[in-house]
């Protein structure tokens, strides 16, 4: 996944980003450092190297003394993120390689967010959603993205690949859904991955069992992030998040995924292990404004204040379409639809 | 039979206000500053353009999905449309490009699939938001968006706004779609590109009594950008027809963003009560060539009327 974007000269002309980095990570601290090192020193234009749990890779034009530098996860391709940094590269060539370079600055560069966005799109993170069959993998998936984008659908012997939203962000959700019987596929799915879901029903038996698929990480995606969900915390017999921790050696988090009201703690979840700015998850704060104004339309609808409470589903409406959950929007606009239909019967 | 006319998008991009100006003469400073209430449900209105009868089907942008998932608002909407529009607006590009390519592709998907005589086709609105040392780079522009949405090479992308210094964009958009319905403006348009094409570096237009322009010829050797400023030129040189200085045939030159150019112009409404001025714009100075021109264009055009 591409984390951050810059495109510096002696100072930071543009940046993008994508998610959070380590919180001492600072690159703009060592931006003109790495300019200055490497236009001096490297005969070629595309460079990289690996700092701390990152990749940082760019590409300079030297005539104009730009360089255009990526962070990426140290799971992405190479070659992949040396394709998109020249696109880049040809976008701002085309946009702005003969406007006076002191008058450019980020609400100029804007034009490059679309192009930026698609390269977001092209290196996208992958997440694994693993766990034996039963455990509730399709309950989180729900919680996860109610709609998603229809893209590939590898027949399920060997899995479902969809891309789903979160926020504006896209990521490749893999789920593999009911194959036990073909587990040594599933190595090449892991390979792939960013981040995994071990998924566990948190019955002992399972939580065993489910070592199975933490081996199967270190071995084929060393570097993804992998973290376990203790679902199904609610049935008799649960354990609890620490025992599953220590069993499998890795952060475990509980869920009870069949309850509608924990999206959001998948949502925040989601944004620990993929180390996302809530804000960047905008479903996140989305989620909380949305859960709020539900109160507010049921104190307007109490007051009989209708008016109000269209403005109020229509928001709400808003809110769960810009997250992709789209059967809740099409409920509160049905409702703001409603109440329409009986002011205008009444007058 | 009345042409139809869909306006698609996403809520708050302009669709409704774009209906009121164009169509319904509204202000459109008013319509900036006080931007209209979201429109629900489809709503439908009919209109006259020149000797076409259209009715324009404005949908709701809030309800967007539900159109695009539920058959039977789909088969209101898009039953038998000529022209399917759908509009989206430079802030949402810049901020959310990946979902405007996701929409656009669903609905190319619908289209192939169940309506496949409508043209679909774009409007980029909002063009007034841009940076102005970009609005002269709209080619750019163009690029970009063809490229990053991965359309066909035939899918059409105006550039439209209805601020009021540049909302000729969008008059001159709908006289090119809807030109092409009136069998007499295509016509003259093949007329005229064939004389045309003769003269190189050289092209003319044929303006509306509303000073749009309704018929171009053919695009070889002028790019969009000067394009769009003979545009401005035409608008301001037919708003100013009242004081006379150019027509009669008489050869002007005049400046246009980094070109001299020769000019002719001349009045077309001897032909139809809609039409207003012929204006030909070259590089080469030739008066023989010009005029020589002008003068086919004259024998032509009468040869087709008498024919009628």
């Amino acid at each position: 996944m591409l984390r951050e974007a810059y495109i510096f000269k002696d100072k930071i002309l543009y940046e993008k980003h994508f998610g959070k980095v380590l919180r001492d990570f600072n690159i703009r601290s060592f931006l003109s450092d790495i300019k200055n090192y490497y236009l001096l020193k490297l005969k070629d234009e595309f460079g990289s190297f690996e700092y701390f749990n990152y990749r940082i890779s760019f590409i300079q034009e030297k005539d104009l003394s730009i360089i255009f530098i990526f962070v990426n996860e140290l799971t992405d391709v190479l070659k992949n993120i040396k394709i998109e940094l020249f696109k880049l590269r040809k976008a701002y060539l085309n946009f702005f390689s003969d406007l006076n370079n002191n008058n450019l600055d980020q609400s100029v560069l804007e034009l490059l967010n679309p192009t930026l966005d698609a390269i977001h799109r092209s290196l996208k993170t992958k997440i694994s959603l693993v766990g034996f069959s039963g455990v509730g993998k399709t309950s989180i998936k729900n919680l996860i993205c109610r709609s998603e984008i229809p893209s590939l659908h590898i027949p399920t012997i060997s899995g479902d690949i969809s891309t789903v939203k979160i926020g504006k962000l896209y990521f490749h959700l893999l789920d593999f859904a009911g194959q036990e019987n073909f587990s040594y596929l599933w190595n090449n799915f892991i390979r792939g991955s960013d981040t995994v879901f071990i998924i566990t029903n948190s019955s002992l038996e399972n939580v065993e069992k489910s070592k199975f698929f933490v081996e199967l990480v270190k071995e084929y995606a060393p570097y993804a992030r992998s973290t376990v969900i203790a679902n199904k915390q609610d049935l008799p017999g649960a354990l609890d998040v620490e025992t599953i921790e220590r069993i499998t050696g890795l952060k475990a988090y509980a869920m009870i995924a069949i309850e509608q009201k924990n999206q959001i703690r998948m949502m925040n979840i989601l944004a620990d292990v993929l180390n996302l700015n809530a804000e960047e998850i905008s479903s996140l704060q989305s989620l909380r404004e949305r859960d709020h104004l539900i109160k507010d339309a049921e104190l307007a609808l109490k007051n009989e204040d209708f008016k109000q409470a269209i403005i109020i589903f229509d928001k709400i409406a808003k809110i769960c379409f810009e997250i992709g959950d789209e059967p809740l929007g099409k409920e509160f606009y049905a409702k703001a639809e409603k109440i329409n239909q009986f002011l205008k019967c009444k007058s | 039979m009345p042409k139809k006319i869909l306006l698609i998008g996403r809520a708050s991009v302009g669709k409704t206000s774009i209906k009121k100006t164009i169509f319904e003469g509204e202000n459109s400073k008013d319509l900036i500053i006080h931007p209209l209430e979201p429109t629900r449900g489809i709503t439908t209105s009919i209109y006259s353009w020149m000797d076409l009868e259209l009715t324009l089907f404005d949908t709701s942008g809030q309800e967007l999905p539900f159109l695009l998932e539920d058959e039977k608002k789909q088969n209101k909407a898009f039953n038998n449309a000529d022209v399917i529009i759908y509009v989206f607006d430079y802030p949402t590009w810049a901020s959310n490009s990946q979902e405007i390519k996701d929409e656009i592709k669903e609905i190319e998907n619908l289209i192939s699939r169940n309506y496949i005589e409508a043209k679909f086709l774009l409007f980029f609105h909002k063009i007034d938001l841009i940076n102005k040392k970009f609005r002269e780079k709209l080619k750019l522009l163009k690029n970009q968006i063809q490229e990053l949405l991965n359309l066909p090479k035939f899918r059409k992308i105006y550039f439209t706004s209805i601020h009021p210094l540049l909302i000729n964009n969008t008059y001159n958009a709908f006289s090119d779609i809807l030109g092409g319905f009136l069998g007499e403006i295509f016509d003259l348009k093949n007329i005229f590109d064939n004389i045309v094409k003769d003269f190189p570096k050289t092209m003319g237009f044929i303006t509306s009594k509303n000073d749009s322009v309704i018929v171009q010829t053919e695009i070889n050797d002028f790019d969009i950008n000067l394009i769009n400023q003979l545009h401005a030129k035409i608008l301001e040189i037919s708003q100013s027809t009242e004081d006379n200085t150019f027509i009669g045939k008489k050869i002007n030159y005049i400046d246009v963003g980094s070109k001299i150019l020769s000019m002719i112009i001349d009045n077309l409404n001897q032909f139809n009560p809609n039409f207003k001025n012929i204006i030909i714009f070259s590089e080469s100075f030739s008066k023989e060539n010009l005029n020589l021109l002008i003068k086919k264009v004259d024998i032509e055009f009468n040869r087709y009327y008498n024919e009628k």
